[in-house]
């Protein structure tokens, strides 16, 4: 079936979900749990698994996708190990960097999204 | 000053709290309209599917103009194949614009009162643009959306071969009734 904007949508809200979770480990109002950067336990990738790849599987637009949403699950792990290392400011400050792939991310679903 | 800049941390940490439960909240709220939205798409293929090879003509006209919206396989077949989604009633038939029936779909779709017909004649051209002779029953039903009227369901059958072979046998018995009887008056 084809994909609608309701199902790019849902990437968008899992998109966030994602930044939300990481800013509250860095802000101690929950524990950084490893699931939390497991790319294959992240909510947009598991959309990307299932929604994206059954309909546009073969195009390089989704390798690019991936990579950046992999990227952005590396560097979350890496401000998480920060906060836990003490140097709090330093891993708040790297939530820029978060965003700036969270606007590459959009940017790729928008793409996406026209193709569709 | 401390007390206050402690204070603010505590404020900034609810914050964050606080959003990530309205993510969480939402992130939730997505996945079950998305899985209503499935199953509703579902549930309106299998519909599809089943008008698409029924065996009578179906269609669906949106809008004051009746714009073809939906035509399954019988209804095709009707058309010669033409693919008649987007074009209106009025396009896809120009010869029953006179007919009267276009003005038929005006009034279902400005009152609601659905029209049910048996054996309507309808003059269809034909390829060659030789109009023909064809009967239809056949219903049209106002539906709704958001509580206005947004288009007609039409549900016909072609009688045409029933109702030619039943003129055919009339004008047989007729003949024969009328005829007179041979060779008993000589």
């Amino acid at each position: 079936m084809p994909l609608s904007p309701f199902d790019f949508q849902q990437a968008r809200v899992k998109q966030v979900l994602f930044k939300s979770r990481l800013r509250s480990v860095l802000y101690g109002v929950r524990e950084a749990e490893p699931a939390l950067f497991a790319y294959a336990e992240n909510p947009l990738a598991q959309w990307i698994q299932t929604v994206l790849k059954p309909e546009f599987g073969a195009l390089a637009a989704v390798r690019e996708l991936e990579n950046t949403l992999q990227q952005m699950l590396r560097t979350g792990q890496n401000l998480a190990t920060r906060y836990q290392r003490g140097l709090i400011e330093e891993a708040r400050a790297g939530l820029d960097q978060i965003n700036d792939y969270a606007d590459q991310i959009e940017a790729q679903l928008l793409s996406l999204e026209k193709t569709a | 000053m401390w007390v206050g800049c402690n204070a603010d941390i505590h404020e900034q940490k609810l914050m964050v709290e606080e959003l990530l439960e309205a993510n969480e909240q939402q992130a939730l709220l997505s996945d079950q309209a998305y899985e209503q939205y499935q199953r509703a798409q579902q549930q309106r293929q299998i519909l599809l599917d089943l008008f698409a090879d029924a065996p009578a003509m179906i269609s669906v006209v949106r809008g004051p103009e009746h714009r073809y919206e939906f035509a399954n396989t019988r209804f095709q077949e009707l058309v010669g194949q033409q693919d008649v989604v987007g074009k209106t009633v009025a396009e896809v038939f120009p010869e029953i614009v006179s007919q009267g029936i276009v003005a038929q779909l005006d009034g279902v779709f400005r009152t609601g009162q659905p029209v049910m017909g048996q054996e309507q004649l309808v003059r269809l051209a034909g390829p060659d643009g030789q109009l023909r002779d064809c009967y239809f029953n056949f219903s049209y039903q106002r539906f709704e959306e958001k509580g206005r009227p947004a288009g007609i369901t039409a549900y016909a059958h072609d009688v045409t071969e029933l109702v030619l072979t039943r003129q055919a046998l009339e004008q047989l018995r007729g003949r024969a009734t009328n005829a007179p009887e041979s060779g008993l008056a000589s």
